[in-house]
């Protein structure tokens, strides 16, 4: 009987995992770039209960003088509560808007072919490549750029956006920023026909492989390959534009609620089993 | 153990900084010269919880093992704009209005201490250490600088036309002699990445040395424009560049925001209060 207080109690831990995740999603609704996550439950492994030291009831007969052996006797499965098993994050693109800001840009992969991973369709999803301060290379969506003192195109983090090259993008302080034009493939323009760079866009072929460490930034076990010019089939950058987060807040609300309600009832499952332990309890007492 | 109040609560200070960013872009609605700031979010790091006890229990999850737990988000920029603000005429001959890139330097006299403004409003006031003499000063006190760095003169004998190049006219108020040229000019620096610049008030800018690459100082990223490089146009005032429907559409949508992480904040109270309420 008391296994199923632990069950209540996994239940109420678990939404507050779930209410973590939905209080992230709701925080990061106007951050540029942003997937929000989904939290995925999973029941824990079941348990096969069996009573033993039982006989078997099936009348199976044992040889002649010899003992009955105690068999054990299936009762059936029991669950033993639930957990958060994992966080997907949903690679939806996000809704564009116009910024006009020179170092804006945003990715539109919608019209990217879907492909074959592990007999399932995945829709592959396009990043920009930043260089992480251990060297390591990361990918984000937030096309949210500035320049910093040295001329280095970085993100919000401070983090250098890298080329096609796989090398950090340098704007040299002779060239103004009104005058340079980033066009759909990703090719910085100077001046109107100077080529001076390519920004890196990198296309996971399994996105969810991806490992998310903050900072809007996912890493790949495997770096992933940079498209190189004219060859990037379904994905097209825009300037001036910044992607949206891609959460809903109003789903996100509501889900909220949902899982309020669903902490508020197994709390009162915890609460009947105490009702019930301290009956329990009581029986036999004297003076009662 | 409740992280959802943590993650709501660091949620509700961005959109305040936000909202913050907002109001003083929407005060700022007609100062001369003003450069409004956007404001963008980013998200905060995230940590791996190592929920997975044993190989075959995880069968059929979609991502890479273990849980990474995101923590709410930040203030990512607040991008200095600077879009040129609306012309208004005033027809007083010392207001100055740039069109397209530069600043005006601003300097007290005495030390080296530059600071950069797009506000050119400018007063004649008399030069205590000559007399007959005037210079050219800002709303705050401080003087205009010309090409070389040094506060601009004007001799009370002559009237002064700016011109466009931003060359000074001089003309004895006699009407005697020619007008010609002061040696002296509007001194219009540029500067190319305004990313440098700080705010210290009074719609001045100065170059933070505190962003640049070791080894350099802020006079290596002010260049002097050279006469006619950057048009001046005198009897005019630049405006302030914020659009007042974009910041309230703005406003609106952080208020909402706010509200929602408020309502997330009062969500995780409530779960705190069942959990308490296990034992009544």
């Amino acid at each position: 009987m008391i296994r199923g207080l632990y069950s209540a109690a996994s239940g109420m831990f678990t939404m507050e995992r779930k209410q973590e995740a939905l209080s992230d999603n709701l925080a990061n609704v106007q951050t540029p770039g942003y997937k929000k996550d989904e939290t995925v439950l999973r029941s824990f492994p079941n348990l096969l209960l069996q009573r033993i030291n039982d006989f078997n009831e099936t009348g199976n007969v044992t040889p002649a003088g010899m003992p009955q052996i105690p068999q054990s006797m299936t009762i059936g499965e029991l669950s033993n509560g639930v957990y958060a098993q994992e966080r997907i994050p949903s690679f939806q693109q996000g809704t564009l808007v116009q910024t006009e800001g020179t170092f804006d840009v945003a990715i539109e992969d919608q019209s990217i072919p879907t492909q074959q991973v592990n007999g399932q369709d995945v829709k592959p999803t396009a990043f920009f490549a930043v260089q992480l301060p251990d060297g390591t290379v990361g990918y984000t969506r937030n096309g949210k750029w500035d320049l910093d003192g040295n001329g280095n195109l970085v993100t919000s983090e401070g983090y250098r956006v890298l080329g096609a090259n796989g090398e950090p993008i340098e704007v040299t302080s002779s060239i103004r920023r009104e005058d340079l034009q980033i066009n759909s493939n990703g090719q910085i323009i100077a001046n109107g026909s100077e080529t001076i760079g390519q920004i890196g866009v990198a296309v996971a072929d399994n996105p969810l492989e991806l490992r998310r460490i903050g900072g809007n930034i996912y890493q790949a076990d495997n770096p992933l390959a940079f498209m190189q010019d004219g060859n990037n089939p379904g994905v097209t950058l825009h300037q001036g534009f910044l992607e949206q987060s891609n959460v809903d807040s109003a789903q996100t609300m509501t889900e909220m609620m949902m899982s309020i309600r669903s902490y508020e009832a197994n709390q009162k499952v915890i609460s009947v089993y105490d009702k019930s332990l301290e009956q329990l309890y009581s029986v036999g007492r004297v003076n009662g | 153990m409740n992280t959802s109040l943590y993650i709501s609560s660091g949620a509700l200070q961005a959109y305040q900084q936000k909202i913050d960013t907002t109001s003083n872009n929407v005060a700022n609605v007609n100062t001369t010269g003003y450069k409004r700031r956007d404001h963008t979010f980013s998200e905060i790091l995230a940590s791996q919880i190592n929920n997975q006890g044993r190989g075959n229990e995880g069968a059929g999850r979609l991502t890479p093992e273990g849980l990474r737990v995101g923590y709410g988000t930040r203030t990512g920029l607040t991008q200095l704009n600077m879009a040129q603000g609306s012309a208004t005429e005033t027809g007083k001959p010392f207001d100055m209005m740039i069109s397209g890139n530069g600043f005006f330097q601003l300097g007290n006299g005495t030390t080296d201490e530059v600071s950069y403004t797009r506000d050119g409003n400018f007063h004649l006031s008399p030069n205590p250490d000559n007399e007959g003499s005037y210079h050219l000063v800002h709303a705050n006190g401080g003087l205009l600088l010309d090409q070389n760095g040094t506060p601009i003169e004007l001799d009370g004998e002559y009237e002064v036309k700016i011109e466009n190049n931003g060359q000074l006219q001089l003309k004895a108020k006699d009407g005697q002699g020619e007008a010609f040229l002061s040696d002296q000019r509007v001194g219009i620096v540029d500067i190319q990445n305004p990313s440098m610049l700080r705010n210290i008030g009074d719609n001045q800018f100065v170059i933070d040395p505190d962003t640049l690459p070791a080894g350099t100082n802020p006079a290596d990223y002010v260049r002097m424009m050279q006469a006619g490089e950057a048009e001046l146009s005198s009897g005019f005032l630049e405006g302030s560049n914020v659009d007042l429907m974009k910041e309230m559409t703005e406003l609106m949508t952080s208020q909402r925001s706010y509200q929602l992480n408020a309502r997330a904040i009062s969500y995780a109270d409530q779960m705190v209060g069942i959990a308490n309420n296990i034992l009544k």
